[in-house]
């Protein structure tokens, strides 16, 4: 199996504060893996640099083989936080949006998904709820046959009911062989989805192992994550 | 796998949803100002009727004035609306939440800056060509048959400009002149415009977001108009209309003598400012690509 996440010695400094300080891992494709560490650890600068955001860094990122632009962003499918819709669009000048640039993305499905969870075509995205929204950019983002789907908080900010709805259809959704790439803070609500574990602290590596290497003990994820945290920041 | 899409050009579809988002609002101006040339029309039409009543045509008369000015109105509001959507669209679609997505497209930044300045230097050129000929059109007829002065015809002066030129080859080269100059200046202020944008949203300036940018914007366009004007100083390069009904492109020298009466236009700035211009997309596609922090 090759690699579909590879950083090595990777550092990043806004000015004189380092976020990433010489971070080297990698993933081999087809797993899911959860990227976790407390607020300001880091985590949204690595997203941002493995979706081609952030360029300007040091060290060597590659995703699917290439350095992130161009090619690798046609391999990635992006959910960040945010609504990074264009607020006059309607449901469906969304998904004409998306079929134009991404030649993976499954029409046909994004329509029956869209009728399934109740979204009006015409309706624009400025007059959805948050909650509409989130499902829209879920929809255009899991109808994509991604070779690594990135999602920044997916589960952040929405109602228990809503988390299990997120994690059902990411998990029906995702195609065989691709790598789904997490982070989040609610760890107990989808520790028994990962495969593997990267978390990260003060912009460095702490733990990057297997699942099932990490529970050995009979501890959760979220144990681990209490205890690493607890212990070096004095939570 | 069967509803995957098809293969598709992405600039070609950057340069097509650019002009979607701008076309919603820009193209109701346009409609506006064509139903209002149609009253305008319509009014003029009417008005030759001879068997109609002085009621009547005052009625249309008012009509017909209203069209006028309100149509002069739209057509100068059109460039403060496409201008706000120059500015609007770049701030908004590459530096807002929506950023997110226009950014990692599979594009590169020359691409999204690229289709950005196509489309919206388009709009700019085209909306001030429509200000201009519809203050034209409007302000002679007005002063043909409201001021009651001379009949000034858009075609007369047409025609007038014409016969000063010798030849036709001359009309050409000066239409070809004005249109360039026209288009590189206009294309110009756009690529100032996005450039001062982009460097406002590098880390350093990002807290002051879109307020950096008009200082910015005033520097740049001082610095590279005196830039131009430098250049004309060093080397003046002019494209002649001689007398012999010919053109020629010359270097200015000291001591130089020029026998035509004609007309000299100045080749210098518009070298420049295509020079600038190219810079100026390299420098904004770095900025846009290397530096910009999206919040």
């Amino acid at each position: 199996m090759a690699d579909i996440i590879t950083v090595k010695n990777l550092s990043k400094s806004y000015g004189s504060h380092q976020v990433l300080n010489d971070v080297s891992f990698d993933f081999k494709e087809g797993q899911i893996i959860g990227l976790l560490g407390p607020n300001g650890s880091g985590k949204t600068s690595l997203i941002k640099i493995l979706v081609g955001l952030i360029n300007d860094y040091k060290g060597e990122v590659l995703v699917d083989g290439s350095r992130p632009g161009k090619v690798s962003k046609a391999a990635v499918a992006y959910l960040p936080e945010k609504t990074y819709l264009a607020s006059w669009m309607t449901t469906k000048d969304a998904v004409n949006y998306i079929a134009d640039f991404y030649d993976d993305f499954d029409k046909e499905k994004a329509l029956v998904m869209i009728d399934r969870f109740q979204l009006p075509l015409k309706q624009k995205v400025k007059t959805m709820s948050k909650g509409m929204q989130e499902k829209l950019q879920l929809v255009l983002v899991m109808c994509r046959n991604a070779r690594l789907y990135v999602l920044d908080e997916p589960m952040g900010g929405v109602d228990p009911a809503a988390r299990d709805f997120i994690l059902e259809t990411i998990l029906k959704n995702r195609p065989e062989g691709s790598t789904i790439l997490m982070s989040t803070h609610l760890i107990q609500d989808v520790e028994e989805i990962f495969d593997s574990i990267l978390m990260i602290g003060r912009g460095k590596v702490l733990i990057k192992d297997k699942v099932e290497n990490i529970t050995a003990s009979g501890k959760t994820i979220n144990d681990v994550f209490k205890e690493v945290f607890s212990v070096d920041w004095g939570f | 796998m069967t509803g995957v899409s098809k293969k598709k050009n992405k600039f070609l579809m950057l340069l097509k949803n650019d002009f979607l988002a701008s076309a919603r609002v820009i193209s109701l101006f346009y409609i506006a100002l064509a139903l209002l040339f149609a009253l305008f029309g319509i009014c003029t039409g009417i008005a030759k009727i001879d068997s109609l009543s002085v009621e009547v045509l005052n009625k249309v008369s008012t009509v017909h004035t209203v069209s006028i000015a309100v149509s002069m109105l739209v057509s100068f509001l059109l460039i403060f609306v496409t201008f706000f959507f120059v500015v609007y669209d770049f701030f908004k679609s590459l530096f807002g939440q929506q950023g997110y997505l226009s950014f990692t497209l599979p594009v590169s930044s020359h691409q999204l800056l690229g289709s950005k300045v196509i489309i919206y230097g388009s709009w700019l050129a085209i909306s001030y060509a429509v200000f201009m000929f519809t203050v034209y059109f409007m302000g002679t007829y007005t002063i043909d048959n409201v001021i009651g002065q001379e009949k000034i015809s858009l075609v007369e002066t047409l025609m007038m400009m014409l016969g000063d030129f010798p030849s036709i080859t001359q009309l050409i080269a000066y239409a070809v002149y004005i249109s360039v100059f026209f288009f590189v200046m206009i294309f110009s202020f756009v690529f100032i415009v996005y450039f001062a944008i982009s460097l406002a949203h590098v880390r350093i300036l990002q807290k002051f977001s879109l307020i950096a940018s008009v200082p910015i914007f005033f520097v740049l366009a001082a610095v590279f108009f005196a830039l131009a004007m430098k250049m004309s100083d060093i080397v003046n390069v002019f494209m002649l209309f001689n007398d012999d009904h010919t053109i020629s492109i010359s270097i200015l020298r000291e001591g130089m003598q020029i026998k035509s009466q004609y007309m000299m236009m100045p080749i210098t700035p518009i070298i420049s400012f295509i020079i600038i211009d190219v810079g100026m997309f390299f420098a904004t596609s770095y900025v846009m690509h290397k530096k910009v922090n999206l919040k």
